[in-house]
């Protein structure tokens, strides 16, 4: 065998971290790095690396010379020099700071980011529709966790369970991908639409999953770990009645509200018709006055998502407002403003002949 | 572009509710919204072009670039996937490197990368100085342009699991189902006379297909499928993309000189590449083996050469000569049945010959009339090293121990 002729590589004795009271550490990502400038120093205006200020991967025993410091922006602010690094630092890691004055040795001063996720553990905090008496042909739950979860082992854990406890192997959809939000804290799961739709192979064969009259729950098993491994989910159960189905599409003909008082900060509340899509709600409704200048305020979905209130930041101007609603948003049953997730194949053509025009519309003409 | 209906009514006197459309709503780009920095080239004057798997989307950053005064030589930097990982703050692991591409004024080496975080993947372009100096590009202070694919394949599109082999599937196996389509649909960019190729696959149904677009962008492209005969194969294919292509004078005229995996090399004039045709392409050799990398052309004293890397055979280095009056091949040329490695025939057509390079370059581009640079894994260390060659001997071989090596005495 033959030995490789390499270089041994040079590693400087380790380097005891002197902590420099003129620095200031990130506790989170997204924080910068700061150092405070002596008297003279201030007015040197760096355009990118900064001898005086350098961030390292790796802790400080790690450190040698010619390694190369993280990318990033230097700015002064004042007395000031900060180092926003170009794409954050990774909490867990170790990452080790090099300052160094005119005429001193440099100092290192080791930091990390603590894991976002560490300390809380893996919990389903909410679960929408929030009601108790939840449509025959409900679409979508959306599933909170707590902390990011671990991906592709949904089906494992989550299950329709009927009121003897037994579970539905067919009731959601399968995708190759899961329906995560970016940060993996909100699931969404699709009632298989075969099983909603009626007259559809699925439905004939299996029946629906959820049955007017019927109760159900929705539950996720415990032993599911949260994506940084920290923690495993405990055990988690959602019960409901089943209700009759949403079967016309949404009219706001039929939501209600009370007059504004103006000059007050009293809150708008307008009850709909059925319960919508939570996270849809979130931005479906604004508030706007005059010919569309939008109004500023805090929107608050409420009643198991069959209301919304809306407080201004200023007090109303005037008792006349309108509310512009988004024609995509969704009942919990997916059907929108414009059309009906499931439509009655008996009346294919009554239908498509109003199609493009809401109904509300035509109700309020 | 309708932000809201015109269904605009009035429920009450105090109240009135209208509804909105979504679509269309203007939306507020972030300067530089790239997701993923994979293809690399540069246009002659310092345009350069990054293929955005992710997003769908060909960028062109205007890098002027100052001649350097007098000789320049490029230098080795060992552990060049370390230091990239310095740069982005994130460990060794955690650097994946899609490119290299050198700045044809400046002599700047490019290397587009992947910083793999603990939920998203972010670009990186790191610019390698003629004094060695290693930074991250600022794509934000750049002046660019932005082209988006038409026919882009989805996102959960996703290879099939094949296995390979007889036996039951292995996690290296079962791995591929879980690589999109789009990691193919841009392969190779290749920049000529005032025009950008992209070959890679198109839409969901994989197409292999030929992009022809205009530089500066007008918001045009021009689109071709292109099909091909595999001789190793013994089929036509119309899937599997082009992996590295060149544009060469080829019988009188120009046309892209074109590698595919395992691993014919086809023709493909510049004149049929018209929107919406689906073509054939010539097929005039097959190496019988390979996945090819990259396709550079480059001078042997007054002899045209291509140098194609691939990464699982030697470099072949094909004299662009031997291309011109070369016979294109259908399947009636040959008995019928698969002709793979050992087989006699292969490698077949002018090929041109291997190469010794000990160890793989990843990735390689021209630097001068005298050297390539190359990101080449070490086979002793495993170092993934920024590495020389020199194009009048295109090799790389001071690990091998030979004759000339021992003292004389």
């Amino acid at each position: 065998m033959r030995m490789n002729a390499r270089q041994a590589q040079t590693v400087s004795s380790p380097v005891p971290t002197i902590y420099d009271p003129d620095l200031l550490l990130p506790h989170r990502d997204g924080e910068p790095v700061v150092l405070r400038l002596a008297d003279g120093e201030a007015d040197h205006h760096p355009t990118g690396r900064d001898q005086r200020l350098a961030v390292f991967v790796g802790g400080a025993d790690s450190y040698h010379e010619g390694r190369l410091p993280v990318a990033g922006r230097y700015e002064h602010h004042g007395e000031f020099l900060s180092f926003t690094p170009a794409f954050g630092f990774v909490a867990g890691h170790d990452y080790v700071v090099r300052t160094r004055r005119d005429g001193e040795p440099y100092r290192l001063n080791d930091f990390r980011i603590p894991p976002e996720t560490s300390a809380a553990p893996a919990l389903v905090t909410d679960v929408y529709p929030s009601g108790d008496v939840l449509p025959e042909n409900l679409l979508r739950f959306y599933v909170h966790f707590s902390v990011p979860m671990t991906p592709h082992v949904a089906p494992d854990f989550v299950a329709l369970r009927d009121a003897s406890g037994v579970a539905d192997p067919a009731a959601f959809m399968r995708f190759k991908q899961e329906l995560w939000n970016a940060d993996r804290t909100r699931l969404t799961v699709l009632i298989d639409p075969g099983r909603i739709k009626r007259s559809v192979a699925t439905n004939l064969d299996l029946g629906p999953a959820l049955r007017n009259g019927e109760r159900y729950a929705l539950t996720v098993d415990e032993g599911w770990p949260a994506a940084d491994g920290s923690s495993v989910l405990q055990s988690f159960s959602k019960r409901f009645r089943v209700g009759g189905a949403l079967r016309e599409r949404p009219n706001v003909g039929r939501w209600r509200w009370r007059p504004l008082r103006p000059g007050t900060r009293e809150a708008l509340r307008i009850g709909f018709d059925r319960p919508f899509d939570r996270h849809l709600l979130e931005h479906a409704l604004h508030v706007v006055v005059g010919d569309g200048q939008p109004v500023d305020g805090t929107p608050h979905p409420g009643d198991y998502e069959t209301s919304w209130s809306f407080t201004p930041d200023e007090p109303w101007t005037t008792g006349d407002v309108r509310i512009v609603v988004d024609d995509a948003l969704e009942d919990v049953a997916g059907s929108n403003f414009r059309e009906l997730l499931d439509r009655d194949v008996g009346h294919r053509l009554a239908l498509a002949a109003t199609s493009n025009t809401p109904t509300q519309t035509r109700n309020q003409e | 572009m309708s932000t809201q209906t015109t269904h605009d009514f009035v429920l009450s006197a105090a109240v009135s509710v209208e509804a909105a459309s979504t679509a269309g709503a203007p939306s507020s780009e972030p300067s530089v919204d790239m997701k993923f920095a994979g293809a690399l080239a540069f246009s002659d004057d310092g345009i350069l072009f990054v293929g955005d798997n992710h997003n769908g989307a060909i960028y062109a950053f205007e890098i002027p670039g100052e001649e350097q005064p007098g000789q320049t030589v490029p230098h080795s930097i060992r552990n060049i996937d370390a230091k990239i990982a310095e740069l982005l703050g994130v460990r060794l692991g955690a650097v994946e490197i899609n490119d290299l591409a050198v700045h044809p004024v400046s002599k700047e080496i490019y290397i587009s990368a992947t910083r793999i975080g603990s939920f998203a993947s972010q670009p990186a372009i790191v610019k390698i100085s003629i004094d060695h100096d290693i930074s991250l590009l600022n794509t934000s202070s750049l002046t660019y342009q932005k082209q988006l694919l038409t026919e882009f394949p989805e996102d959960d599109t996703k290879f099939q699991v094949r296995g390979s082999g007889p036996g039951p599937l292995l996690p290296r196996d079962t791995a591929k189902g879980a690589i999109s389509m789009r990691s193919l649909a841009i392969m190779d960019l290749e920049y000529y006379e005032g025009e950008l190729f992209v070959a890679g696959v198109a839409y969901d149904s994989f197409q292999s297909s030929l992009r022809r677009i205009s530089y500066p962008f007008d918001g045009t492209q021009c689109m071709t499928a292109v099909e091909m005969y595999h001789i190793t194969h013994d089929r036509y294919e119309s899937r599997a993309p082009i992996r590295a292509m060149s544009v060469q004078q080829v019988d009188g005229k120009p046309q892209l000189v074109a590698a595919y995996t395992c691993s014919p090399i086809v023709l493909v004039p510049l004149d049929e590449l018209t929107d919406g045709a689906k073509i054939s392409a010539s097929t005039i050799m097959d190496m019988g083996n390979g996945q090819p990398l990259d396709m550079i052309p480059f001078q042997m004293g007054d002899q045209s050469m291509l140098f194609v890397t691939n990464n699982s055979r030697s470099p072949q280095v094909i004299p662009v000569d031997g291309l011109s009056g070369a016979k294109a091949v259908t399947h009636e040329d040959f008995e019928r049945g698969p002709k793979l490695d050992l087989h006699p025939l292969m490698p077949f057509g002018p090929t041109g010959k291997a190469v010794m390079f000990e160890g793989v370059p990843l990735h390689m581009a021209l630097f001068d009339d005298d050297f390539f640079v190359s990101l080449t894994r070490d086979a002793y260390t495993g170092d993934l090293n920024l590495d020389i060659n020199p194009t009048f001997f295109p090799n790389r071989v001071h690990n091998l121990v030979a004759e000339m090596d021992f003292p004389r005495t």
